[in-house]
């Protein structure tokens, strides 16, 4: 059974009146303990994609979906209260900068302790000792009474890790985790959420600008363009045979150790202006393969005899 | 670093100094003076400041000296516990309206304009007419009109803060609003409404003074600043200093509160500094 059901989901911020779409009909589902990577560049929606499924959106921001279950509940129906009791429930979630997401008047083992309180049964210093530990971090008594500005971007980001995890969730969330650390902080916090994952039987949604960080991490991956997938598959076979236009771009645009290149092959163009989307197909205006079909908007649907399913005219033949 | 940018502001050391003399004489009048507040000597009337009373004598032969330290105790008592009132409750408005928004923020704002499109001074002038005046209405009159400034500004504050990455963080964590707001938000809150609250320690001294000096404030015999000033004024011409020595007493008092409010609004919002 899916743990996390998400099916034409739409999210659209309202600026002066002006609607500004960020996601336009997600479809997707994640089974217990699987991960899914989300890869997307910037404003591709994938950060909203991240918290919209808790509903945890500004107040400028309208939220529409046919199917939004969670564990069996449906979270379009759900109360404030239950949405409250999932955020960092049975949901935890690892906001993108460590450096602001933690605040900073309160200690270290205050912070987790407080989630604790709210889902975990109450305030308990042994299992805050315990949690610090468990995202490996040395010294836990002396970090407990620890400010953030104290710490390191890695260990506070190990911090948020362990607030996320301190009410054993079923699915954890994590927003680019990784982006505002150096390269070996990466890889440490990347490894200890591997680890977290299989340990306590998690469900991961791993979102990334940066799909070299997805490579043997995740085992499913969705590409996201202008809020909407695009392709979707096994995240081996995304990467090593992708079908849509747009992953391909991507994936050629990543530097390789192997290969010298005076220039990187960049996409042309920019990400459509979500203000001014073009009709059928938002990669079209981009796209070096586009024809008359694309400007029917394609559906995201299997390709046949593969296990991936694409939103692209090329694949699927007649529709 | 805070605290010794502090002590670096002259400004605000002169004016916390001066101000902890004025309260520690206050609240160690009955030591310092063995003259009775409202002792009366009827042959010792509206005498000159001598070596016996130093700061002269009132119509009533009362010492003035031991009436402005008395009265000391009743204008800080005033100040103070009306600015306690008025903290309390901008906080929690402006906290309420500034994390909620929508039409809890609607309907707390436009009660906070209300508020303040009365003249304080006359809404406080027709509420202590209908209550009779007494220190407590005084002190609670003044805090209940003080508030929607303050109010004004945690919510502006507030506004700022809910957005910042740790109040979401806080969100999507489950807390509820009371921890998020009181626990997260609060501390943040510290230092524009002590400086606020200092200042405002200040207008409500004046307030208090104005009130007794029109005669609705803290009523004889109990001495405070504004009513000692007040029976000055009906012997300008004739007894200088029943009308010097309080007045100069509120105009320290509310001079140093006001600088030390400046320092300490140097030294704890970076944004304001020049």
């Amino acid at each position: 059974m899916s743990l996390l059901v998400v099916e034409n989901l739409r999210v659209t911020y309202f600026r002066d009146g002006v609607p500004l779409p960020a996601l336009r009909g997600v479809t997707f589902s994640l089974s217990a303990g699987e991960s899914l990577g989300l890869a997307g560049e910037s404003g591709s929606g994938k950060s909203t994609l991240a918290v919209a499924p808790l509903r945890l959106l500004p107040d400028n921001a309208r939220l529409s979906a046919d199917r939004l279950v969670f564990d069996g509940r449906d979270l379009m129906a759900a109360s404030p209260r239950d949405l409250r009791a999932l955020r960092g429930g049975a949901v935890g979630t690892v906001f993108q900068d460590p450096f602001s997401s933690l605040n900073p008047v309160l200690t270290v083992g205050d912070q987790i302790e407080e989630v604790l309180e709210f889902h975990a049964g109450g305030r308990d210093r042994g299992r805050v000792l315990a949690l610090l530990e468990r995202v490996r971090l040395s010294e836990p008594a002396a970090l407990y009474g620890a400010y953030p500005h104290q710490l390191s971007g890695g260990q506070r980001q190990r911090v948020c890790l362990a607030m996320a995890i301190a009410a054993r969730p079923k699915l954890l969330i994590a927003d680019e985790p990784t982006t505002a650390l150096d390269v070996t902080a990466q890889r440490g916090i990347l490894d200890l959420l591997d680890e977290l994952r299989r340990d306590l039987k998690m469900a991961l949604l791993l979102v990334t600008h940066n799909v070299g960080l997805l490579v043997e991490r995740t085992d499913r991956l969705a590409v996201l363009y202008a809020g909407e997938i695009v392709e979707l598959g096994p995240t081996r076979e995304v990467l090593t045979n992708p079908a849509h236009p747009y992953t391909q771009g991507l994936l050629r645009s990543l530097p390789r150790l192997s290969r010298v290149e005076p220039r990187l092959p960049a996409l042309p163009g920019q990400p459509p202006d979500p203000r001014r989307l073009p009709s059928g197909c938002a990669f079209r205006e981009r796209c070096a393969q586009a024809f008359a079909r694309c400007a029917v908007d394609p559906v995201l649907r299997p390709v046949t005899g593969r296990p991936v399913a694409v939103a692209c005219h090329l694949h699927g033949g007649a529709a | 670093m805070t605290g010794r940018r502090f002590f670096k502001n002259r400004l605000a050391w002169a004016g916390g100094t001066l101000l902890t003399l004025i309260a520690l004489a206050s609240v160690a009048a009955p030591a310092l003076t063995s003259l009775k507040p409202d002792g009366q000597r009827l042959t010792e009337r509206l005498r000159p400041p001598s070596r016996s009373h130093w700061l002269g004598t009132d119509d009533l032969g009362r010492d003035v000296g031991s009436r402005l330290l008395h009265g000391g105790r009743v204008s800080l008592r005033v100040g103070l516990v009306a600015v306690l009132i008025s903290v309390v409750l901008g906080t929690l408005v402006g906290l309420a309206a500034g994390y909620f928004g929508g039409w809890v923020d609607g309907v707390l704002m436009r009660a906070v304009d209300i508020v303040l499109c009365f003249p304080t001074i006359f809404l406080i002038l027709m509420v202590i007419a209908f209550l009779e005046p007494s220190l407590t209405n005084v002190m609670a009159v003044i805090g209940f009109t003080s508030w929607p400034g303050l109010a004004r500004l945690v919510r502006g504050e507030t506004l700022g803060l809910r957005e910042r990455d740790f109040i979401w963080a806080a969100r999507g964590l489950g807390l509820s609003a009371p921890r998020i707001l009181f626990v997260h938000l609060l501390p943040h809150l510290v230092a524009p409404v002590l400086v606020s609250a200092t200042l405002g320690v200040g207008g409500a001294i004046l307030t208090e003074s104005a009130l007794s000096f029109l005669g609705l404030g803290v009523q004889p015999p109990t001495a405070s600043w504004g009513n000692v000033l007040a029976n000055g004024k009906d012997y300008l011409h004739v007894a200088w200093w029943l009308s010097l020595f309080p007045g100069a007493a509120i105009l320290v008092t509310v001079l140093s509160l006001n600088m030390l409010g400046e320092g300490l609004r140097d030294t704890l919002d970076p944004r304001e500094r020049s």
